[in-house]
């Protein structure tokens, strides 16, 4: 694991450009990059999480009264709180049922473990003030008042809050006098300048109306099973628009984003139709899934059947999950993927263009995706080869799906898909190393670069037990990795958008907070650059319409560009 | 591939219905003696006869000589099954297994008629048992297999299909349905060449050709998709499954305009395809035209909603056969998607559960009403004043239907009796719901003075009722048209 900045020997890897130029390529060097891509066999990630320090357990408070709030587990979220240049990892917990007498709140309580940079993390919960004892489910991070320290956003069944980063290693809970709390069963959250007025505003995703109250048990095929969503109605989301002054004000109303019927578990806040401004998406379980499309005048208007992303190729509403953006066609396009429920194939919508989008699962390669029940995901560059690769944590709810399901089991195998390019995505996961083999009920994952060596590794959080840490052991090829600093517009960069080309190489991505399955990942932006040395061109479009351009940056390193002032810092 | 889904084969025990009974003839020839003998003989000859109820009268004379023999509640069974109940037929059957539980071709009879219901976990059990008994039977197989892709255990479905095909490599619904469980699994390339086995074996396949065609759409080969698709159209002219398929793999091609008209031609050949009409509205959007778009979602929408509530009744049926509320729901689908037959058949299956249920009566009511058949809704509106004595619309109505019919004396009657009871209700408790019902008497009796000064009292009870302004609107006219 080199120390970051440092130059690493780009591996035999094929860039985009040298797949693109393959049949004029001598036909023994062809050869060769066909054996190393097919095969997949250096894809490794290593599970790290007994070495690295890390003792949380995520504990649902299951007592086998089969209470529907159990089934959804928890996020965590990848981010530097202390501003040291390493990535920290914030777990999410539920804990004990809210509203049971003698409830123990500190056996749920989050967590947050500080990286050593070393390779192991130390518990720094206390002192920093975040082990929120609700009932916890999702996370997400942003600097919403501007000041440099990354802020951190609860979402939870019974409350939310709100954590400002003080900059001085500790945080504190301002949920009530920002004014985001949010009642009920609110799940996944993101932030994102919605208003574009240079501050990050907050969505905040709501899933079912179900209370203690209204709890009941079903049945399948003879066993007692937790009721599903479809048993109970969905409830409000939230959008809190940042007043810029530490406040928010809640404008769900006036902005149309109330998503009444959506039951939302997943958010995404992106620009689906490069329009300049962020539109929101909200994965549903069981409901059509939700675009807001901004409507540049503080109103959004709700378009995924209208855009294709609102369930399947047949039009169906699915038992949505995670979500995330990325170009996997490498058309310079994003695209987004949708986790779903077993039996329902993992979506790609691949982006057309215009903000229209196409079901291409099926193609891709994803169409067998139907055991699984699909939770936290992204696209990422698992190998620096320029192509996102992606992966998908999965995990049944019913404990005894077993007893009436002879295709299915509660523990599930996370899956690592390998884009191979024009040939789409192909399941990688049993070559992929140690990491990816063992059965855990996954719920919430983030990625990034925890040990600073250039590639992304994984955080798992799995329902009711401990979490993986995987460790991307790959040998893969070159890259870049890009920590962006906001003047006028926020100052995490979120919403940002990166293009890099690297010989035939093109790449696009955005910054952005939240997404996955109610986690949140590195908000530094990770580039995969295959062969290349050198990043010929680097475009940053910031959030505030300025652009920051490039040329001729060295590989291999992190590098800080600041807006309207391009980089200036290199390595942590 | 939802079309698919709907008959991804068929399932031959149900296809030689004329064997089975001669069969069954043969069997009581050979089998029980005494009393039971005649009857039973007497109950499959006039079941082959078509005569239902004297085959009904026969088994059970057989079951009244003979409570234990299982081909008496077999047959009866077969009479429900012929009749349509199947939640009747279910009973019998399971009946029949109590005293014959080995009967392969019983639990394959059940367990059919439980798929059909949704009853999916039941219908598995049966079918493998079924297979167990009968295991060189390719028919049995290939009915657990379908169980099996019904209940989306492809793996499963894929081996009972294998072992159907192994003893009976000719039956091209076996490669179809083999096919079909891959494609649905995701397994494109096997998909391929199960339906290029069926093929092999019967070039005119329609079905084998239509479900290349998806699997090959789903693969990205459009242009092949077209083709194997074209082909099951022009073998079949009405093969809705295709057109959909032609409409994905045009829509793939941005060809927006010749998807549409595959995708009409297949909601022209079935009006509850949601699937095809929500993607004739992704189509539109396409196309720029979004009031077209928007108008095909919302229809899609309700179609989806129709779909989802009928799974919901059916199930219901599935689970309790013997009540009427799963019936009352299915009329209710039924009426709401305007296919009056088929909600008349199900309210009256409710109400042959329970002669005087009263949302079935409302349902048949509202049917008959709204079709215009004033006898009928008469009748049922007669039954509906006796199970509610104290319902003044019902009232009111009834005697409206009797005006209509001519019967003056009735109606005006019925509508006394009703004016008597709604206006002390009226003076004395004053509630606005109360002079609501009071000015729709009143309207119903032809008093529209009257009937304008009930409403305005109940408006002024309850000015924030959006209700209530419409009703004095139309009460206002008649009055305007009466003078």
């Amino acid at each position: 694991m080199p120390a970051l900045g440092v130059p690493m020997p780009p591996a035999a890897r094929p860039t985009r450009g040298n797949q693109h130029c393959w049949a004029t390529a001598a036909l023994l060097c062809v050869a060769c990059l066909c054996v190393v891509h097919a095969a997949g066999a250096d894809l490794a990630f290593t599970h790290i999480t007994a070495q690295s320090g890390v003792d949380f357990r995520h504990v649902d408070g299951r007592t086998g009264d089969l209470h529907f709030v159990e089934t959804i587990g928890s996020g965590c979220a990848l981010f530097d709180y202390d501003n040291d240049g390493w990535l920290d990892i914030y777990f999410v917990n539920a804990g004990e049922m809210p509203g049971r007498e003698g409830r123990d709140g500190a056996a749920g309580a989050n967590r947050l473990y500080r990286n050593a940079g070393d390779g192991t993390f130390t518990d720094v919960t206390d002192a920093a003030g975040v082990g929120d004892t609700g009932y916890g489910v999702g996370v997400c991070v942003g600097d919403y008042d501007n000041d440099g320290w990354e802020d951190i956003f609860v979402t939870g069944y019974g409350a939310s809050a709100l954590y400002r980063n003080r900059g001085d290693g500790a945080f504190d809970d301002v949920t009530e006098s920002a004014g985001v709390y949010v009642d009920r069963w609110s799940t996944a959250a993101a932030f994102g300048d919605l208003d574009a007025d240079g501050d990050l505003d907050l969505y905040v995703a709501r899933y079912c109306a179900w209370t203690l109250d209204e709890h009941r048990v079903c049945h399948e095929h003879g066993n007692e099973v937790y009721c599903g969503p479809e048993e109970y109605d969905g409830d409000a989301d939230v959008l809190f628009l940042n007043r810029g002054d530490g406040t928010f004000e809640d404008a769900t109303q006036r902005a149309r984003v109330t998503g009444d019927d959506g039951k939302g578990l997943g958010v995404l806040i992106l620009d689906h139709d490069r329009d300049g401004d962020e539109d929101i998406y909200v994965a549903c379980d069981g409901t059509p899934n939700l675009l807001y499309s901004n409507l540049g005048d503080g109103t959004f208007g709700e378009v995924a059947w209208l855009v294709g992303t609102d369930g399947d190729d047949a039009g169906n509403a699915q038992g949505s999950m995670g979500v995330d953006f990325g170009d996997y066609n490498g058309d310079g396009m994003l695209d987004l993927v949708v986790t779903n429920f077993q039996r329902q194939y993992n979506t790609i919508y691949r982006n057309d263009g215009g903000g229209f989008f196409a079901d291409v699962s099926f193609i891709v390669g994803l169409g067998r995706t139907l055991p699984d029940v699909s939770w936290g995901t992204a696209f990422f560059d698992a190998d620096n080869d320029g192509w996102a690769d992606l992966f998908v944590a999965n995990g049944h709810i019913q404990t005894n799906i077993a007893d009436y399901d002879p295709t299915s089991t509660y523990r599930q195998q996370n899956r690592l898909y390998r884009n191979t390019g024009p040939s789409g995505f192909v399941d990688v996961t049993a070559t992929a190393g140690d990491g990816l083999q063992p059965l855990k009920a996954g719920r919430g994952a983030a990625f990034g670069d925890l040990d600073n060596d250039g590639d992304v590794d994984i955080v798992v959080s799995n329902a009711n037990d401990a979490p993986d840490i995987l460790r991307n052991d790959t040998v893969g090829g070159s890259y870049l990795l890009v920590d962006l600093v906001g003047h006028d517009s926020n100052a995490s960069g979120i919403g940002a958008e990166l293009r890099a080309a690297a010989g035939d190489l093109r790449v696009v991505k955005e910054a952005r907070s939240g997404g996955s399955y109610v986690s949140h990942s590195d908000l530094r932006v990770h580039i995969g650059l295959g062969l290349a040395t050198t990043v010929d061109a680097l475009e940053v479009r910031w959030p505030s319409g300025i652009v920051d351009s490039m040329r001729d940056v060295p590989a291999n390193r992190l590098i800080r560009v600041v807006e309207g002032a391009g980089i200036r810092a290199e390595g942590p | 591939m939802h079309a698919l889904a709907a008959a991804p084969m068929k399932i031959s025990t149900r296809a030689t219905p004329v064997a089975f009974l001669l069969l069954c003839l043969m069997a009581v020839r050979v089998g029980a003696q005494g009393p039971a003998t005649d009857a039973l003989a007497d109950g499959w000859r006039a079941l082959q006869a078509g005569q239902l109820l004297n085959a009904r009268q026969s088994f059970m004379r057989a079951v009244a000589a003979s409570p234990e023999e299982a081909r008496a509640h077999e047959g009866l069974a077969r009479v429900a099954e012929r009749d349509g109940d199947a939640a009747e037929a279910i009973g019998h059957y399971e009946t029949a297994l109590v005293h014959a539980p080995d009967t392969a071709r019983l639990h394959v009879a059940v367990g059919i008629l439980l798929s059909d219901a949704r009853e999916h976990g039941r219908a598995v059990e049966h079918l493998r048992r079924a297979a167990d008994l009968d295991a060189e039977n390719a028919a049995t197989w290939r009915a657990y297999a379908q169980a099996l892709w019904r209940i989306e255990w492809y793996p499963r479905a894929a081996a009972a299909y294998e072992r159907a095909i192994a003893l009976e490599p000719a039956e091209v619904w076996a490669h179809i349905g083999l096919g079909d469980t891959h494609l649905r699994a995701g397994r494109l390339d096997d998909a391929v060449a199960a339906y290029d086995r069926a093929l092999e074996r019967d070039a005119g396949a329609y079905a084998a050709h239509c479900g290349r065609g998806a699997a090959l759409s789903k693969r990205g080969e459009f242009d092949d998709a077209l083709t194997s698709l074209r082909q099951a159209v022009t073998l079949r002219d009405d093969y809705g499954p295709a057109y959909y398929e032609m409409g994905v793999a045009l829509q793939h091609q941005k060809n927006y305009e010749d998807a549409i008209r595959a995708f009409g031609r297949a909601t022209q050949l079935n009006g509850w395809d949601a699937p095809s009409v929500m993607n004739i509205a992704r189509c539109y959007a396409r196309l720029g035209k979004r009031g077209l778009a928007r108008k095909a979602h919302e229809h899609a929408a309700k179609l989806q909603e129709a779909q989802s509530d009928l799974a919901t009744a059916t199930a219901y049926i599935g689970r309790y056969p013997t009540e009427p509320d799963g019936y009352v729901g299915l009329g209710a689908v039924y009426a709401r998607m305007g296919q009056r037959a088929e909600a008349i058949a199900a309210y009256e299956q409710a109400l042959e559960r329970k002669p005087r249920d009263v949302a079935a009566h409302v349902g048949l009511g509202d049917l008959y009403l709204n079709a215009g058949m004033i006898a009928e809704a008469a009748d049922i509106h007669r039954v509906l004043v006796t199970l509610r004595p104290g319902d003044i619309e019902t009232r009111a109505m009834f005697g409206m239907l009797l005006r209509e019919l001519g019967e003056d004396e009735e109606s005006h009657a019925v509508l006394a009796e009703a004016h008597g009871i709604v206006s002390a209700r009226a003076t004395q408790s004053g509630g606005a719901n109360d002079w609501n019902l009071f000015a729709y008497v009143l309207y119903a009796q032809g008093d529209y003075a009257a009937a304008e000064t009930a409403m305005q009292a109940a408006i002024r009870l309850n000015p924030i009722e959006p209700s209530y302004a419409g009703r004095l609107s139309q009460i206002r006219a008649a009055l305007a048209a009466s003078r």
